[in-house]
């Protein structure tokens, strides 16, 4: 009994039940990136402006959205909070999908520089009607790919193609990236957590 | 119903109570489980896109922050639009990129929730529009008497701006009068060139090229006008390398230039000006000048005939000074009379430093005279009824003015009073109007160092609590009232530009410094003003009796800031006390009174009294006791306020005070015990003399022993620091600055008590020798980042491990508290959160963490990094550009503050680096050697030049 009492909560914590994985989560206003990425094809950078240059990748201001919807569909009722939102001053409260503990330090910039693909760790979001997290982003899949980055790893020019598909030998072109783009993935506990 | 529900809804246009019941279930059960899952929150984006600023990257600003009126240029680090931490500007004269304990905290004094918020007129909230249009009738009343009734009481500042609406003030209120007033105002020194030269002057001293310095009671490294840019060029000049200097002191009490003296003195304040004149004397025969007159000479003997003058080798000290001739300085402290500094800029002359070691420029404060004598002037101004409108821009007057004005009372006395300040203080209690002032770091305004750059101070973040700038208020009384803070300052610069505002305004902004070139004066010096008040002085008797010496403090100043728990929390660097000052006696005097350390005394200045418990102090004058200003505050209670015997005719001491015990004890709060290293090779001292004998006594210090473990190999960055005792003042900037870096928590006095100090790096300071004349030595001691670290091996749960470039980490998420870690540390650096000493925080505060370090919960051991957030911020950022770490890049926090350089941080696998530079110095030593515990931080043993004709 005492034995479950202690294994139950440490199993759990190693579910989907616990790290979300896989529950789209629903936000204020239905903002679907089928739409905006895979029919209008932006570009992931449009909106997370700062994925290159900055350890967060970037929320949009409304001023993003409004750069477009001040002209499209500017008199849509499903875009009505955001109009709300840009005129009033008050934002939109976004429900964020993924989040990582506080003492958890994450840098985007050195990930995008060193050939991870936004699609390793975030999935397809262009096919995603709402966001979810498809991916556990617990410590040890962080640590899976820090210790074997090879298969992982893509070309620069295709870190922002949702639809780049790897070679058959991935591992092969990840170790050459590894040496062409200096790749040294450490282990050590501060490269996280200061 | 909410936007989701309406859009999204859950169940289709209609439903069964079967269905619904079903769903219902499921979700209860679901959401049992649901609140169980990690936690998320809501993302709140801008409304528009920040311009310039990159959320995730800090954004520099270059600023100035006042010390003495003067300027000292800083750079504002912000993250998302708030200052997190302050920086010396590399390109500011004054700062040469360094800071003071005063410049780290002021951090900790912007975000304070205990600021002052709301204009306040006779105690009751106003709004500052109403203020406005008070000052904009009374500023027309005024002027239909050109001002008869303006008063303004001003903190003497160096604001070129400030000072140009000050004078048109002046212009358009004839009848008006600025008096300056600060408690801790350099105008003895000024006075003291209107003695020698028939005006004043700004005395800018560079001790770059000072072979032989000698300090009359002047605390020059620390408590002084360009203390970091002389403690930068002193330090510079200790290294063996650099042919050291020679610094000989004569003080009162043991200050932070005291520490560091390679000869010291100690004589009463009181007794240092007839120590002055014979060394004139003495400095006259040696030169063999003839430049002064028999007579004047005779008059130096005669003013100097007193038993202190015959306990220092005047001659020893006067041959060294001749022997340097244009290579050394004489420096009196503020606390000494205009004389004393006029015979300090009189040696000066004598031995042609003038132009090398001592230049004189116009004088930067505003002040037309001694700032009690213009306190005066205005007190009798009120007696007389004359005072229609005071207004009031100084420090805390009513707390910090001399007792005998009693300004309190005769404040209410005054129809219309007017006062600005940070927070409510004894002063805002007795005025009509109380204007919150804006901090430093949310204003516009401009300084002057003492050299005349120039810097614009611009605001890091906007005003937090409505408060409002110098120049707005004074706005009102120019017809400019209304004028936005920015647009009063750049107004000044249009004016002085011209057509050059839009190319130089930017320009300064960014570089934050700006030299208007202007030629060194060489003003003429006549002894006769001397000989007249030297005569004066002959006449007098050497004055008997137990002196009382008030000091300015090495954490509050004068007390302006003692309401920065920071500062009042950072140790002492000579007396190690915290949250409170003592009254400080020697230990002769401590026997004689028949006292010990913590008992109360009751010490008594004619009708004026106060209490303060007693701390012996090895190298302390005989017969003087001393008092730190700056505590006993409206809002910082602890601590005895010895402002309370402060009288306008003895400001910085005075002698026949009597002292008696009060029959009761208190506990002076320290987080150091031990005075003495009782003979073990801690911190270490030799002399140049001697130090190739020490260098190979060292070398034994540095070795690895034998060691049953494997040893690692790094191969890549192996970081290393090493701390130069030599260097080393002892000022504790680099402690403040830790402390603000890496979110530090105050613990307050009854847990330091308790010795839970969280200071990550401390400055333990140590005498040798005798107790009455003490050598002292201090040595900042932070993480050692062993690579055999004692505590690595004991954590049970692995939350302090050791990484693959040499830093021994601290991982906040893994620890349980066992405190086996810092059971097992031999240097015992490792700091314990006890309590949830982050944890209540109001919106302001949470506003002044830094975003790179993790905020520590109860439980949590933590530790010196190495700056580890800069370390990976440097990685990363030169990594994104493809590049390896350069030396410099990384600096951490205590290495980047030092006015001294004492601490240097780097890659010991780098053969070009400095640290590796001083890691082969055969001067270094490991702390606790013999342990084996392989520190990556090493010393270097202090090197002091004493002279040998003096031995």
């Amino acid at each position: 009994m005492v034995l479950v009492g202690l294994l139950a909560p440490m199993i759990f914590v190693r579910t989907p039940f616990y790290s979300r994985e896989g529950y789209p989560v629903y936000q204020p206003v239905q903002f679907d990136h089928r739409h905006h990425v895979a029919d209008d094809g932006i570009d992931c950078r449009y909106c997370h402006t700062t994925v290159e240059k900055s350890s967060t990748a970037g929320f949009p201001s409304v001023q993003t959205c409004m750069n477009c919807h001040s002209q499209v569909w500017n008199e849509s009722p499903a875009l009505r909070p955001v109009r709300e939102a840009y005129f009033t001053g008050m934002p939109i409260r976004w429900q964020r999908v993924h989040r990582l503990p506080d003492f958890v330090y994450f840098d985007h910039s050195i990930h995008i520089a060193k050939g991870v693909g936004c699609v390793e760790c975030h999935g397809r979001v262009d096919e995603m009607p709402l966001v979810m997290q498809t991916t556990p982003m617990t410590m040890g899949f962080c640590l899976e790919c820090h210790r074997d980055p090879a298969p992982r790893l893509r070309p620069k020019e295709a870190i922002f193609d949702r639809a780049w598909k790897p070679p058959a030998d991935r591992r092969a072109l990840g170790l050459e990236l590894m040496d062409r783009y200096d790749v040294h993935t450490r282990t050590s506990c501060t490269t996280c957590h200061r | 119903m909410s936007p989701m529900k309406r859009h999204l809804p859950l169940f289709g246009a209609a439903t069964d109570r079967r269905t619904f019941l079903e769903t219902m279930t499921a979700a209860l059960a679901l959401a049992g489980v649901e609140g169980c899952a990690r936690p998320r929150g809501d993302a709140l984006p801008f409304d528009r896109n920040p311009v310039d600023m990159t959320p995730g990257r800090p954004l520099d600003y270059a600023t100035a922050l006042p010390f003495f009126g003067y300027g000292v240029g800083m750079v504002g680090k912000t993250r998302e639009g708030r200052p997190i931490k302050l920086e010396g500007n590399p390109d500011h004269p004054a700062s040469l990129g360094a800071a003071l304990a005063y410049q780290q905290a002021a951090i900790w004094e912007l975000y304070d929730p205990r600021r002052a918020k709301i204009v306040l007129h006779d105690g009751q909230p106003a709004a500052f529009r109403s203020f406005l249009n008070w000052m904009h009738r009374k500023a027309a009343d005024l002027g239909k008497t050109q001002g008869a009734g303006l008063r303004l009481l001003v903190d003497p500042t160096s604001s070129p701006s400030l000072k140009a609406m000050r004078k048109r003030i002046a212009e358009r209120y004839p009848k008006s009068r600025a008096y300056s007033f600060s408690p801790s105002a350099p105008d003895a020194r000024y006075r003291g060139t209107e003695l020698l030269f028939g005006e004043r002057h700004e005395v800018v001293y560079d001790l770059e090229a000072a072979d032989v310095i000698v300090s009359l009671d002047a605390d020059f490294l620390l408590t002084e006008p360009s203390s970091i840019r002389l403690m930068r060029q002193f330090a510079d000049r200790r290294v063996p390398e650099n042919k050291p200097n020679r610094l000989y002191v004569v003080e009162c009490s043991l200050t932070t230039t005291g520490m560091n003296a390679d000869h010291r003195f100690r004589a009463r304040s009181v007794d240092i000006a007839p120590i002055g004149y014979a060394l004139v004397a003495a400095l006259a025969k040696a030169t063999g000048t003839n430049e002064l007159s028999s007579s004047f000479v005779e008059t130096l003997r005669a003013a100097s005939k007193t038993p202190a003058v015959e306990r220092i080798p005047i001659e020893g000290i006067a041959r060294d000074l001749a022997r340097a001739r244009g290579r050394s300085v004489v420096i009196a402290g503020l606390r000494q009379p205009p004389l004393v500094h006029a015979v300090a800029a009189l040696m000066n002359e004598l031995l042609g430093n003038v132009d090398k070691t001592v230049r004189y420029l116009p004088a930067r404060l505003e002040s037309t005279g001694a700032q009690s004598d213009e306190l005066g002037e205005l007190v009798r101004d009120i007696d007389r009824g004359e005072v229609e409108v005071l207004l009031i821009d100084a420090f805390d007057p009513v707390y910090s003015a001399p007792v005998d004005f009693d300004l309190g009372r005769r404040l209410g006395k005054v129809p219309h009073t007017v006062y600005t300040s940070l927070f409510a203080d004894e002063t805002s209690r007795n005025c009509e109007w109380f204007v919150p002032k804006a901090h430093e770091l949310e204003s516009w305004g401009d300084y002057q160092a003492q050299d005349g750059t120039v810097s614009i101070v611009q605001p890091l973040i906007e005003p937090l609590f409505q408060g409002r700038t110098q120049h707005e208020l004074l706005a009102p009384l120019l017809d400019e009232g209304g004028g936005s803070a920015r647009e009063l300052v750049e107004g000044h610069w249009r004016e002085e530009w011209k057509g050059r505002f839009d190319t130089e305004w930017p320009k300064a902004l960014v570089k934050g410094a700006f030299t208007e070139q202007e030629q060194a004066e060489r003003p003429n010096s006549s002894t006769d003003r001397l000989e007249t008040a030297l005569r004066e002085a002959a006449r007098q008797p050497a004055p008997e009796g137990i002196e009382l010496a008030l000091h300015l403090d090495a954490r509050v100043l004068d007390g302006r800031y003692a309401y920065n728990p920071q500062l009042q929390e950072l140790a002492d660097p000579v007396t190690r006390l915290t949250w409170g000052n003592a009254a400080l006696l020697s230990p002769a005097t401590a026997r004689r009174l028949e006292v010990k350390p913590g008992d109360v005394i009751v010490i008594e200045n004619g009708d004026k009294s106060v209490q303060a418990p007693v701390y012996v102090l090895p190298g302390h004058a005989d017969d003087s006791v001393s008092l730190s200003l700056g505590y006993g505050r409206l809002g910082a209670p602890h601590g005895t306020n010895a402002y309370l015997l402060r009288t306008s005719d003895a400001l910085w001491f005075r002698v026949g005070v009597t002292l008696r015990k009060a029959g009761k004890r208190e506990v002076l709060v320290t987080p150091q015990g031990h005075e003495t290293m009782e003979g073990r090779p801690i911190a270490l001292s030799t002399t140049l003399q001697g130090l190739e004998e020490e260098r190979t006594h060292l070398a034994h210090m540095r070795e690895p022993l034998p060691t049953l473990y494997q040893t690692w190999h790094y191969e890549g960055h192996r970081w290393g620091m090493m701390v130069d005792l030599s260097r080393c003042t002892g000022c504790s900037a680099c402690v403040v600055a830790c402390h603000v870096e890496n979110n530090g928590p105050i613990v307050g006095p009854k847990d330091i008590a308790r010795g839970r100090d969280m200071h990550w790096l401390r400055i333990d300071r140590y005498f040798e020798g005798t107790a009455d004349e003490p050598s002292t030595i201090v040595q900042p001691v932070m993480c050692q980042h062993c690579e055999m670290a004692p505590c690595e091996y004991v954590c049970p749960v692995n939350a302090t491990v050791h990484s693959d470039e040499g830093l021994n980490e601290m991982v906040y998420n893994r620890c349980v508290g066992t405190r086996y870690c810092s059971n097992n540390c031999p240097y015992k650096v490792r700091r314990f959160n006890w309590f949830d000493y982050q944890g209540r925080k109001t919106p302001v505060e949470k506003m002044r963490p830094n975003p790179e370090v993790t905020l520590r919960s109860r439980g949590v051991m933590e530790k010196c990094t190495y700056c580890v957030q800069r370390i990976e911020r440097a990685r990363i950022d030169a990594r994104v550009q493809g590049r390896n770490i350069e030396d410099g890049d990384v600096k951490t926090a205590c290495q980047q503050t030092c006015p001294a350089s004492a601490i240097v941080f780097g890659d010991l696998n780098d053969d070009q680096s400095r640290v590796r530079d001083l890691y082969d110095d055969s001067r270094r030593y490991d702390l606790l050697h013999e342990l084996n515990t392989r520190p990556r931080t090493g010393y270097l043993v202090r090197v002091k030049n004493p002279n040998p004709e003096l031995a």
